[in-house]
C-alpha cells in the first residue's frame, strides 16, 4: 500500500529492479559530483622544473623530477604544437610523458610557447624555427655541453622539429617525430579541415590573431557533435560508470582540449601556403624556408616517426608517408589517438618506445 | 520471538527505499552547496556543458583572452614595432650566448695576454 502510494512499481522483483537502478543512479552523480569539484588540470605543469631561458612569450623548461639532484644524461627538447597549451606533455602526476623519459635518465627540456599576445600575430615559421626553436637548443648545449641534443616533437611541433632538423642537422643527434603530418593532401586531418573552413583565408601581410575558438572550431569539426553540450553530457552520462580516477583522467583531457590559445595568423597563412592541402611542398620536394632549400632526405641522424590508428587530427596515412622522402626512418603505428597515444592511459608504451630510442637510436616495440 | 543481540534483522524494501531517498536528498543539498559556493565546480561545470552562464570562463592561471583583435591601423603598427623589438631580443639573446660560449672557450692564458696589449696601450704616460 505504502510502495503503491510512493510510485513503486507492484511486486517484490520490479521494485528491487527499480531502486537497484536508482542506486546506480545516485551513484553516478555522486561520482560526478566529486570529479567536477576537483580542478581540471595542472596548468602549470606536473613535474618540477625550472625556467632556463626566456624568449619573448617563450619559456624553456629544464625538467627537475627530483629538485634536490642535478640533471644528467643525454639533453632532449621536447615540443609540442604552438596552438595548444605545452603541459599536454607534462599533464598530471604519473602521467607525463617528460617525466617518464626524465626517470629515464635523460636531461629533458620542454618549450612552453606561452599564450600569444596580439604581437605575436606576426609570428612566422622562421621566427619558430631559426628564432626561438634555434636558441632553445643552442641553451641546452651551453647548460650541457653536448652539441647536439635530441629532440622530440609533437604534432605541429614535429614540424617544426623536422624543419629545424633539415637546416641544422648537425646540431641534432635523434628526432622523434609524434603524430606528424608531413602529407598535406591526405583528407580527413585538421590542415584539411582548416582548409575547408577558410583557414587559406589567413592574411600573411596584414595577419590577426587567430581566435582560440576559431582554432578548436577547426578541431571540432573533426567530430561533429562531440563537444556539444548534448554530446558531451551523453558521453559523460556514459562514462560514470568508470572509477573516479579515470574519470579525472577524462576531464583533465577535456579540460586540456578546452582550454584552447589563440594562433599567429602568419604562421598559420605561412604553414598553408607551404604544407596545405594543394600545395604539400615536403612530399612534392620544393620544401624551403627563407629561400634554404628543406631536404628531409639529407637527414642523417635517427628519426623516429610514430603515428594513431585512430588519429583524426593527423591521419596516419599523412605521417606514415615519411618513408618516402627520409629512407632510414623508423615508422610504427600505435593503437589509439591522437591525444591519447601521448597523454592517455596506454600512453606509457609510447614513452617507453620514445626513451629508448632516445638511448639507442632504435625503435624497439616491447610486447 | 526477539531477535538475539548481534543478529540483525534483514533490510526490508521499504528501508532500503527511505535509505535512498535520505542519500537522494544528500546529493541535492551537496550539488547545491556546491553550486553556491564551489568555483571550481562552476567552471568545471559551464565548461563541461556549453551554454550555460558559466560556459568559457577561463581555468585558473590562464588570461581567457580570445585573441579577437581590433585591427586598427594604429595598434597594427605598434603591434608589428613590438614584434619586431622581440625579434631583436632574440638576436641579442643570440649574441650574448656566443659570447658566453667564447668566453668559456678562452683559456686563463687567452685573456692575460689579450689584455696586455690593451694595458700597454691605455697605460698613463708621465710624459
Amino acid at each position: 500500500m505504502v510502495a503503491g502510494a510512493l510510485g513503486l512499481p507492484d511486486g517484490d522483483a520490479e521494485r528491487t529492479a527499480y531502486l537497484d537502478d536508482l542506486t546506480s543512479r545516485r551513484e553516478k552523480l555522486e561520482k560526478l559530483l566529486e570529479v567536477l569539484a576537483a580542478p581540471g588540470h595542472v596548468g602549470s605543469g606536473a613535474t618540477p622544473h625550472e625556467v632556463v631561458q626566456v624568449d619573448g612569450t617563450a619559456r624553456l623548461l629544464r625538467m627537475r623530477p627530483d629538485p634536490d639532484a642535478q640533471p644528467a644524461g643525454p639533453p632532449v627538447l621536447f615540443i609540442s604544437a604552438p596552438v595548444s597549451r605545452y603541459f599536454v606533455l607534462d599533464l598530471l602526476p604519473g602521467r607525463s610523458f617528460v617525466g617518464h623519459v626524465a626517470s629515464r635518465g635523460h636531461d629533458v627540456y620542454l618549450l612552453d610557447f606561452g599564450e600569444p599576445d596580439t604581437a605575436t600575430r606576426f609570428a612566422d615559421l622562421d621566427y619558430y624555427v631559426n628564432g626561438v626553436v634555434r636558441r632553445a637548443m643552442r641553451r641546452i648545449t651551453a647548460l650541457t655541453g653536448d652539441a647536439q641534443p635530441a629532440m622530440v616533437g609533437y604534432c605541429l611541433g614535429g614540424t617544426l622539429a623536422l624543419l629545424y632538423a633539415c637546416l641544422h642537422p648537425d646540431s641534432v643527434s635523434k628526432l622523434a617525430l609524434l603524430t606528424t603530418s608531413i602529407d598535406g593532401d591526405v583528407k580527413g586531418g585538421i590542415p584539411w579541415i582548416a582548409h575547408c573552413l577558410g583557414a587559406e583565408g589567413e592574411s600573411y601581410e596584414d595577419p590577426r590573431l587567430v581566435p582560440a575558438e576559431t582554432v578548436k572550431s577547426w578541431f571540432e569539426m573533426l567530430a561533429p557533435g562531440s563537444n556539444s553540450a548534448i554530446g558531451r553530457s551523453a558521453d559523460l552520462w556514459a562514462r560514470l560508470d568508470q572509477p573516479v580516477e579515470r574519470l579525472r583522467d577524462v576531464q583533465t583531457m577535456a579540460t586540456w582540449v578546452d582550454d584552447a590559445v589563440p594562433a599567429s595568423g602568419r604562421l598559420l597563412a605561412e604553414l598553408f601556403a607551404k604544407f596545405g592541402p594543394g600545395r604539400n611542398s615536403l612530399m612534392r620536394g620544393t620544401a624551403e624556408l627563407n629561400g634554404v632549400k628543406v631536404d628531409p632526405s639529407r637527414l642523417a641522424m635517427p628519426v623516429l616517426s610514430v603515428s594513431a590508428e585512430k588519429d583524426a587530427i593527423a591521419p596516419p596515412e599523412g605521417v606514415d608517408v615519411i618513408a618516402q622522402l627520409v629512407p632510414h626512418v623508423q615508422v610504427l603505428r600505435l593503437p589509439g589517438g591522437h591525444v591519447g597515444i601521448v597523454a592517455g592511459r596506454t600512453a606509457r608504451r609510447l614513452w617507453d618506445i620514445t626513451a629508448e630510442f632516445l638511448r639507442t637510436g632504435e625503435l624497439v616495440t616491447p610486447e | 520471538m526477539t531477535s538475539q543481540a548481534g543478529e540483525s534483522e534483514p533490510e526490508t524494501l521499504f528501508d532500503r527505499w527511505q535509505k535512498e531517498q535520505q542519500s537522494w536528498q544528500r546529493l541535492v543539498i551537496d550539488y547545491v552547496d556546491k553550486a553556491a559556493t564551489d568555483e571550481t565546480f562552476l567552471t568545471n561545470l559551464g565548461n563541461a556543458m556549453r551554454g550555460s552562464l558559466m560556459a568559457n570562463k577561463p581555468y585558473p592561471g590562464t588570461s581567457g583572452a580570445s585573441g579577437e583583435v581590433t585591427r586598427d591601423a594604429e595598434r597594427s603598427e605598434l603591434d608589428e614595432v613590438v614584434f619586431a623589438v622581440r625579434r631583436v631580443e632574440g638576436q641579442i639573446l643570440d649574441l650574448t650566448m656566443a659570447v658566453e660560449k667564447l668566453a668559456a672557450s678562452l683559456t686563463p692564458a687567452d685573456i692575460s695576454a689579450s689584455d696586455e696589449p690593451a694595458a700597454h696601450g691605455s697605460a698613463p704616460t708621465s710624459d
